[in-house]
């Protein structure tokens, strides 16, 4: 539920940049990111202008589209203090490709810079604001999938398990190779989908080894090519972001 | 250099479908992944030699004119000799004619990824000289006529089976006439077939793993000893590497022999590292009379003071091949060219060109691995992203895609038709779902459900959704 | 078109400006062991050597090599003769024991060479062959058994050290070849599996004598302390900017 305002007690504000895939294909998640932002003291705000980081064009080669779009972003974001991203690759993209794309003489470098200072995905966030979540849930078996921008570019590994780990009834699991990519990669699962495919194969097969009913990521991206591959191949194992199973808002989704 | 690069989708899925290679490719997991792993966490300093290393490297390339200068200088005050070939058609020539000053009929070879780059054997079988591959991996697609499929592991697409078809088919000749089906006994059946090789060669060619520009000194770096036998026995030695393969002392080359092995198989080191230096001294009882080193550039230099330049930094240890989650699915020979996977993805395009390479640069997942392995610290995923830059800017990037990429930063301009696009969006997709679920989706979105489903979103757009909630924007 | 290719190359080398740069940092000594200050060379040789394939055996002195080998030979099922290394032929008697010198070079399959090194390095179980007078390297990579006397004076802690050794040796010029052999040859071509004697030895067995088979051996190399910059750095005047 959206944040009712609390005049009696004024909070630190926070923008939530959702993410197109968060906003077109998983509004949930934006919701669930929205309550665990406010859980940890926070004021949610989604600043209304926002629309793609720029990532799709930045990583096909688009430079000037991507700059044009970080642009926007940069002036969208710019008037918050905090920036709350749910998705390790679209923080990744503001905190470390950003300021790459703008000359060091420019003012829009400084600007990026800023931005990159004041942006954090989400578990990050939560980890950094010692966020307890406390919401009951069923006994549960958790793989959790590492997703490669948010591994590598910013090093989340430890602090989604950590939260995870403060769920009670929640067994979490590790994977056999938690360092491989799912297959997804942006416009690579579209560009070359029999490769893709194969990699999905492979990941489903090693979560499905871990005994887990439950893989949780950081990554709308992973999400939608980690479920949407269980699916075809007729796994009942569920797939959802964390921010999901933080916010207990898993079990209304699906249902039971 | 020869790349066919143009068929990587149909060579990929044949791999994928291909039950031997990929039966074939598991081992990677074990022989390499796992084994690099374990070595790295044994040497409590190796962040720290991997960033001395990156440093090293860097330094020479800045300053490459003055140590190739140097190296150079070392060469010939000992004797030897070294020629500069701008080219492969170069590098071939100056090959060929000191082979023919020789008298050359045979000519052993230890592996050299230059060579396969320059194309060395058809060439000087065209010119009446036999060339003699002596790694096994590299002696048996000499057999079967093929190319590496790795950098450093050149059969890895190969099972037992295969090698021992193939040994069956070429080994009569030499009087072995049983299908062996042993391992032991095929590395036994090569080993005695080309010592005797060995014995009658007349020249010997090895690669350099390193060049120590203060000793003027190649380093060949093995497991099996061939590069010794190559160097040692026949009366020439040529080196033929790249001008990148400098170091400038022996410390730094030492440096870098630690963190290669490891890099590569895991390793501590390998069973042989060896310093070339110079022709036979007067008083050595034995070694080669005379001592070449053919430098290669061969489009590396254009690479110097480009987006590209780090690349020279690559001491093709492999680990980036193996930790690659695209390699490790299709193999080395879907890429089309000697060098695959991340660092052939890079590498490539910079020496036969963008508009052959296209599919190099793109067929990543931007999954980072192979940068986080790399022990010079080479930034593969951002230069292959450069790559992708070079071919938007130069309209190679598919007409379709670039469409797509044009309406997409259009839409991202403008909240008011971004929000029209994610309403329409949400609402086409939850019309075509069937509980939830899409099996199939038309045009780029078929490429999607060829491989998987996708779940409907489950309501409108987050950000109408919360402005209709009356959250705060 | 030679010297057109030399001046090509350099000088677009030349004309790039380079994107990255480093100073060339004085060589660092990392620490290359899990243990940090071990002492133990011999027993770190061995470890390492053990652990690459090779086995060992102490001797006390070289007059008691001649009978080890023949031990070796008996116990490996091996013909009871041997090719004996130039250096230390001179050194060692093997007159009146079981094992028959040989004169000739090894290429025929099955042959065993014993020889010597001119040190041997604790850091990966490694021996040091070079070239130079009175030595053929090359005995090392034909044999299919192959034994080597190492001097426990011999034992160095780490690479770096040999190239200090070698050029008070020999006036700063490398020999032809300077090798570092480290268990027995193999390979793991045919499905990732390792198997032993690609090319050279299939068996490497090391003699560690208490005495050193080199006339200027014994001595103790010296040793470079972790962090310390080693003596060998290029000429100034060859030095780049």
């Amino acid at each position: 539920m959206p944040p009712v305002e609390k005049p009696s007690k004024p909070k630190a504000e926070a923008a939530l940049f959702v993410t197109c895939l968060v906003d077109l294909m998983r509004p949930e998640v934006g919701f669930a990111a929205a309550s665990l932002i406010e859980a940890a003291g926070f004021d949610v705000v989604v600043p209304k202008w926002q629309t793609c980081c720029g990532q799709p064009n930045y990583n096909s080669g688009d430079k000037r589209a991507a700059r044009s779009m970080a642009e926007r972003t940069i002036e969208v974001l710019e008037p918050y203090a905090h920036v709350v991203v749910p998705s390790g690759s679209c923080a990744g993209m503001i905190k470390l490709h950003y300021p790459t794309l703008f000359d060091e003489a420019d003012a829009l470098f400084g600007k990026a810079r800023a931005l990159a200072d004041k942006t954090e995905e989400l578990t990050v966030f939560l980890a950094r604001h010692g966020y307890t979540p406390s919401v009951p849930l069923r006994a549960t078996r958790v793989a959790y999938h590492d997703s490669c921008s948010g591994l590598r570019e910013l090093g989340i590994r430890d602090q989604p398990r950590a939260l995870l780990r403060k769920l009670p009834g929640l067994k979490l699991l590790e994977l056999a190779e938690p360092e491989v990519c799912c297959g997804f990669g942006g416009t690579f699962c579209v560009k070359y989908p029999d490769i893709s495919g194969r990699m999905a194969a492979n990941k489903t097969a090693d979560i499905a080894a871990t005994g887990a009913d439950t893989v949780a990521m950081g990554d709308v991206g992973c999400l939608l090519n980690i479920e949407g591959k269980l699916r075809r191949d007729g796994s009942d194992i569920r797939a959802c972001h964390v921010a999901e199973l933080l916010a207990g808002t898993l079990e209304t989704r699906h249902g039971s | 250099m020869e790349v066919e690069s143009g068929a990587f989708v149909e060579k990929a899925r044949a791999a994928l479908g291909d039950a031997t290679l990929q039966h074939a490719l598991k081992h990677i997991k074990h022989g390499f992944v796992e084994a690099r792993a374990t070595a790295a966490a044994r040497l409590p300093d190796f962040e720290a030699m991997r960033d001395a290393a990156r440093d090293v490297k860097a330094h020479t390339i800045a300053h490459l004119a003055d140590y190739l200068e140097q190296f150079e200088a070392n060469v010939t005050a000992l004797g030897g000799r070294v020629h500069w070939a701008r080219d492969a058609g170069e590098a071939r020539a100056i090959v060929l004619a000191i082979c023919r000053n020789a008298g050359a009929r045979t000519v052993t070879k230890s592996k050299s990824m230059v060579t396969e780059e320059i194309e060395l054997n058809p060439y000087l079988e065209e010119h009446g000289i036999e060339p003699i591959e002596t790694d096994l991996g590299e002696y048996i697609i000499q057999l079967r006529r093929e190319k590496p499929s790795h950098i450093i592991a050149p059969v890895i697409h190969l099972s037992k089976d295969q090698v021992a078809d193939t040994f069956h088919e070429h080994h009569p000749k030499y009087g072995f006439h049983e299908r062996l089906t042993v391992r032991s006994d095929m590395v036994r059946e090569a080993r005695s077939i080309l010592r005797q090789r060995f014995v009658k060669a007349d020249v010997g060619i090895t690669g350099a793993n390193f060049l120590v520009a203060e000793t003027g000194s190649a380093v060949v770096v093995t497991n099996e000893g061939n590069a010794d036998l190559t160097a040692s026995l026949p009366d020439t030695h040529i080196v033929v590497t790249g001008i990148e393969k400098l170091v400038p002392t022996l410390e730094d080359c030492h440096l870098m022999l630690r963190l290669l092995p490891r890099s590569a198989t895991g390793q501590d080191i390998t069973a042989y590292i060896s310093f070339f230096t110079g022709p036979k001294r007067a008083a050595d009882l034995s070694g080669p009379s005379s001592f070449h080193v053919v430098l290669l550039d061969n489009g590396r230099s254009n690479m110097m003071g480009t987006e590209f330049e780090e690349m020279l930094r690559c001491i093709r240890c492999g680990a980036c091949l193996n930790h690659c989650p695209v390699y490790a699915n299709i193999g080395g020979h879907a890429y089309g060219s000697v060098y695959p996977g991340p660092m052939g993805a890079v590498l490539t395009p910079s020496l036969a060109g963008i508009d052959k390479t296209g599919h190099l640069p793109n067929a990543s997942s931007f999954c980072g691995r192979c940068e986080e392995v790399c022990p010079v610290r080479i930034p593969l995923p951002r230069m292959m992203r450069h790559w992708r830059e070079r071919e938007f800017e130069r309209h190679l990037t598919p007409r379709g895609a670039r469409w797509g990429l044009h309406a997409w930063a259009l839409i991202a301009a403008s909240p008011t038709v971004y929000r029209a696009m994610q309403w329409t969006a949400s609402r086409v997709l939850r019309l075509v779902a069937w509980r939830g679920w899409i099996r199939r989706l038309p045009l780029a979105g078929s490429a999607w459900t060829s491989q998987r489903d996708m779940r409907a979103p489950s309501g409108d757009s987050f950000q109408r959704q919360w402005r209709k909630r009356g959250g705060r924007r | 078109m030679a010297d057109d290719s030399r001046a090509d190359i350099l000088g677009r080398l030349r004309q790039a400006v380079p994107r990255q740069s480093a100073e060339h940092a004085p060589h660092r000594m990392f620490r290359t062991w899990q243990a940090p200050g071990a002492t133990d060379l011999q027993g770190r040789f061995v470890e390492r050597l053990e652990a690459a394939r090779g086995t060992v055996e102490k001797v006390a002195s070289l007059a008691d090599v001649p009978a080890a080998v023949a031990r070796y030979l008996a116990g490996q099922n091996l013909p009871a003769r041997i090719t004996v290394a130039p250096e230390l032929k001179p050194r060692l008697d093997f007159a009146g024991g079981a094992v028959t010198v040989d004169d000739a070079l090894p290429v025929e399959d099955g042959r065993a060479v014993l020889t010597g090194c001119i040190a041997a390095v604790a850091e990966t179980g490694t021996f040091v062959a070079a070239s130079g007078p009175g030595r053929d390297p090359r005995l090392n990579y034909l044999a299919e058994t192959l034994i080597v006397v190492v001097g426990a004076g011999q034992i160095v802690e780490a690479y770096e050290e040999i190239w200090n050794r070698l050029r008070v040796r020999t006036g700063k010029e490398a020999p032809r070849l300077v090798s570092f052999i480290t268990g027995p040859s193999r390979t793991a071509d045919i499905e990732q599996t390792i198997e032993w004697g690609a090319h050279g030895p299939r068996r490497l067995h090391v003699l560690i004598s208490d005495e050193t088979p080199r006339p200027d051996g014994g001595r103790r190399f010296p040793r470079i302390p972790p962090g310390a910059t080693p003596g060998c750095r290029a000429p100034a005047a060859a030095r780049p900017p």
